[in-house]
C-alpha cells in the first residue's frame, strides 16, 4: 500500500495543475486525506502550476452534494476548470 | 478623509494579495510506527475535525480556490445550463411490476430529489406517493462513522434499518404492514459486533460475528 499511497509518494518535483475536491462530512474518504495531500504537496512541488483544494463544508457526502441540481453545479465547475486549463474558456 | 481612504485601500489590497497566495498548513511533528515501519506525518493533526485550526486551514484553501477561479463562474454557469438543457427534468423511471403494483420514481422540475411512487394494477390508477425524499427523514444516525441502509426480511414481513460501521452494526426492525410505526432496536450496537437479521415464520434469524458458545 505504501508503494501506491498518493500521500506517501509525493516527491520534490514538478506537478501539473491540480484541482482536489472533497467533502468535510464524507464518511468513507475522510476530508483529511485530500487536505493532507494538498498541504504536503505545497511544500514539495517545484512548479508554479495552480494547486487548488475545494472542500464542501455544507452537508455533502461521499458522492458530493446529494441534490441533483447541486451535484450538476459541482460537475460544471470541475469541467469549467478542466477545460479552462487546456485553453477553452467559454 | 484622504488618509482614511489610503488606509482602507491598503487593507483591501493586502487582503486580495493574501487570498491570491496559497495557504500554508502549520506543521506539527508526529511520529508513529505502522507495521514495523517508522512514519513521520507533520499533517496528522488535520484529522482533528473539531479543532478550529483545521476548519481555518480548510476555509483558507477554499478562499484561495475561490480567488483563483473567480473568473470561471460565467463559464461554469454556461456549462451548467447546457448540461441541464439535456436533462428531462420532469421525468419518470420505467415502472417495475411487483405483486400487483407498478413501482417507479419520478422527478419534478426544480426539485432536487426524486419521489418514490406506485400505482395499483396499471398506470391509469391513482398515484400513491411512498416516499418524497425532500420531506422524509426516517432515521439519522448521529455517529458519522455509520452508514445506514434499509431493507426487508426475506419473508417481506419486516423492514430492517441497518446502521453499519467498519466492525460494528446495529439493526432496527418494523413490521412492514405498519410502516408508519417506530423502528425498534433489535440488539444495541457494541463495538466489534456485527450482526445481520432475517425473519421467517415468526422467528428472527441472526448472523453474528460473536462466538455464542465456547464449544462452537
Amino acid at each position: 500500500m505504501k508503494t501506491y499511497s498518493p500521500y506517501d509518494n509525493l516527491a520534490k518535483r514538478a506537478y501539473p495543475a491540480i484541482l482536489v475536491t472533497t467533502s468535510f462530512n464524507d464518511s468513507q474518504v475522510m476530508y483529511w486525506e485530500p487536505a493532507k495531500y494538498v498541504a504536503r504537496l505545497r511544500t514539495l512541488k517545484t512548479d508554479s502550476n495552480p494547486l487548488l483544494l475545494k472542500v464542501k463544508m455544507d452537508p455533502a457526502g461521499h458522492g458530493g452534494a446529494s441534490g441533483r441540481y447541486d451535484r450538476l453545479h459541482d460537475t460544471a465547475f470541475e469541467y469549467a476548470r478542466l477545460l479552462g486549463q487546456v485553453g477553452i474558456g467559454k | 478623509m484622504a488618509v482614511r481612504h489610503w488606509i482602507l485601500l491598503g487593507l483591501v489590497s493586502a487582503k486580495m494579495l493574501s487570498s491570491q497566495t496559497p495557504p500554508t498548513a502549520p506543521r506539527v511533528e508526529h511520529r508513529e510506527v505502522r507495521h514495523g515501519a517508522a512514519v513521520t506525518d507533520d499533517y496528522f493533526w488535520l484529522r482533528e475535525k473539531s479543532n478550529p485550526k483545521v476548519t481555518q486551514y480548510l476555509e483558507a484553501e477554499n478562499a484561495y480556490t475561490a480567488a483563483i477561479t473567480k473568473d470561471l463562474q460565467p463559464f461554469s454557469d454556461a456549462l451548467y445550463k447546457e448540461m441541464l438543457g439535456r436533462i428531462k427534468q420532469t421525468d419518470l423511471s420505467v415502472p417495475t411490476p411487483n405483486r400487483g403494483y407498478l413501482y417507479y420514481s419520478r422527478t419534478e422540475e426544480g426539485k432536487q430529489y426524486p419521489i418514490q411512487c406506485r400505482r395499483k394494477g396499471n398506470m391509469e390508477a391513482p398515484e400513491e406517493v411512498l416516499l418524497d425524499l425532500k420531506f422524509e427523514e426516517i432515521y439519522n444516525d448521529k455517529d458519522e462513522l455509520y452508514d445506514i441502509d434499509i431493507s426487508k426480511s426475506r419473508d417481506r414481513q419486516y423492514l430492517f434499518l441497518q446502521s453499519e460501521a467498519k466492525d460494528t452494526s446495529e439493526t432496527r426492525y418494523l413490521r412492514a404492514d405498519r410502516p408508519a410505526g417506530d423502528f425498534s432496536v433489535f440488539l444495541p450496537r457494541a463495538k466489534g459486533h456485527r450482526y445481520y437479521l432475517d425473519h421467517r415464520e415468526g422467528l428472527f434469524y441472526i448472523r453474528t460475528s460473536l462466538r455464542l458458545h465456547e464449544d462452537l
